[in-house]
């Protein structure tokens, strides 16, 4: 049994599936996406004229990774 | 007693919850009534609820896919083992040995768009920087049930606890950070982050990092994917936190859960009525707007029991 497009993907029985047939529904689907890129499709979020939140710079160095004082917030590990 | 069975209920004290997840203390702030129908009771929307089954879907495929990477899979068989699972989940057996597959109803939540946005999510970070930790078991941090003992007392004296399912842990950019995925049918902004600032479930996350790693988490990560009819989209938002908001989080729910141990103790669960039309309307409203005398009689009619116990550990695999 050969799954040769997302519609066979979704049509054949998944039980009777081989992972080469499930992965050319998978690649089928990545061509998807590229041509709705191509077409100027965005996979990103809209921006309504804000920047898009982005990782904060600071990183805690290995002192700081130091374990929380879990006292503090009156909290046991169990 | 209605909450019999619910290993998240006291013993002792009639309807009074003791280990907190979430979902119950957000339903709890949101409305207590709604929290006593839907937690306490039980009861929910008769139906196949499309947005908690196709989020399940989405979080499980992609539990798979981290799996499969962290015991060596590479990205395209890690990826048609999450469409695997996908696509099995959604196969409902016949009766006459045959199949069908699983059908929501719903034009932008189908077994169609959550294979394509698994597989479109899967590219959109397939070279992610932010890295799934390992366990020192070997296994990934994902889906990981946890559960931790407050100093909050029960006036018999019981310990509440807090709980819940953490998507997946990561490094990035030299920090830990928890990461939550989250799907929506609207459209996606770039400052969809705020909506999670603050936000009940992200903070209760972010200190059940501190407390199952015991190292000093950066805060959150929120991936949301947008599921249109013909595209899926994706964003990631940082929430970053101080350890001074954490003690503020967790002082706030010692009061919410207060409140719960009295109105539980009074048995009275106000309703909150301006939280009715909230998130498009509440599953309860034609419930409230009824005489009291008939909403018990509605409530048997027009809805189903099932058992919300935040206690119930996820399946491993």
């Amino acid at each position: 049994m050969k799954a040769d497009s997302v519609e066979a993907l979704f049509n054949l029985d998944p039980l009777q599936l081989q992972d080469q047939d499930i992965f050319k529904g998978v690649e089928a689907l990545r061509r998807m996406r590229s041509e709705f890129l191509a077409a100027g499709g965005e996979t990103g979020a809209k921006t309504p004229g804000k920047p898009a939140a982005k990782a904060p710079k600071k990183t805690l160095s290995k002192e700081e990774l130091g374990t929380l004082n879990l006292d503090s917030l009156g909290i046991k590990i169990v | 007693m209605s909450t019999e069975g619910n290993s998240s209920f006291s013993q002792k004290s009639q309807n009074l919850q003791l280990a907190w997840d979430s979902t119950s203390l957000g339903l709890l702030k949101e409305c207590p009534r709604k929290y006593y129908y839907s937690i306490v009771l039980g009861y929910q929307g008769s139906g196949d609820n499309v947005h908690l089954a196709f989020g399940q879907l989405y979080h499980g495929a992609l539990e798979r896919y981290d799996h499969s990477r962290a015991t060596g899979a590479d990205h395209d068989a890690a990826t048609v083992s999450a469409v695997r699972y996908c696509l099995t989940e959604t196969r409902v057996a016949l009766a006459n040995g045959g199949w069908r597959p699983r059908d929501w109803g719903d034009s932008n939540k189908n077994r169609f768009t959550l294979v394509r946005t698994v597989v479109w999510y899967l590219e959109q970070f397939r070279d992610d920087p932010a890295r799934t930790l390992i366990l020192h078991t070997g296994k990934p941090a994902v889906e990981l049930s946890f559960r931790f003992e407050t100093d909050f007392k029960s006036l018999a004296g019981e310990t509440f606890w807090l709980c819940g399912h953490l998507d997946r842990v990561v490094e990035f950019n030299n920090a830990v950070y928890g990461l939550d995925r989250k799907t929506t049918k609207h459209t996606l902004y770039s400052d969809f982050i705020e909506e999670y600032s603050p936000d009940n479930q992200m903070s209760l996350y972010d200190i059940a990092l501190q407390v199952v790693y015991g190292i000093r988490g950066q805060g959150i990560i929120v991936d949301k994917a947008q599921i249109a009819v013909g595209f899926s989209r994706f964003e990631r938002g940082f929430l970053p936190k101080t350890d001074e908001q954490r003690v503020e989080f967790y002082a706030d729910t010692a009061f919410w859960i207060g409140q719960a141990e009295l109105f539980a103790r009074k048995n009275y669960w106000p309703m909150n009525d301006k939280a009715c039309g909230n998130f498009g309307g509440c599953v309860f409203r034609g419930i409230c707007a009824r005489s009291p005398q008939v909403r018990e009689m509605w409530l048997k009619g027009l809805y189903t029991k099932r058992m919300w116990d935040p206690l119930q550990v996820r399946g491993d695999i």
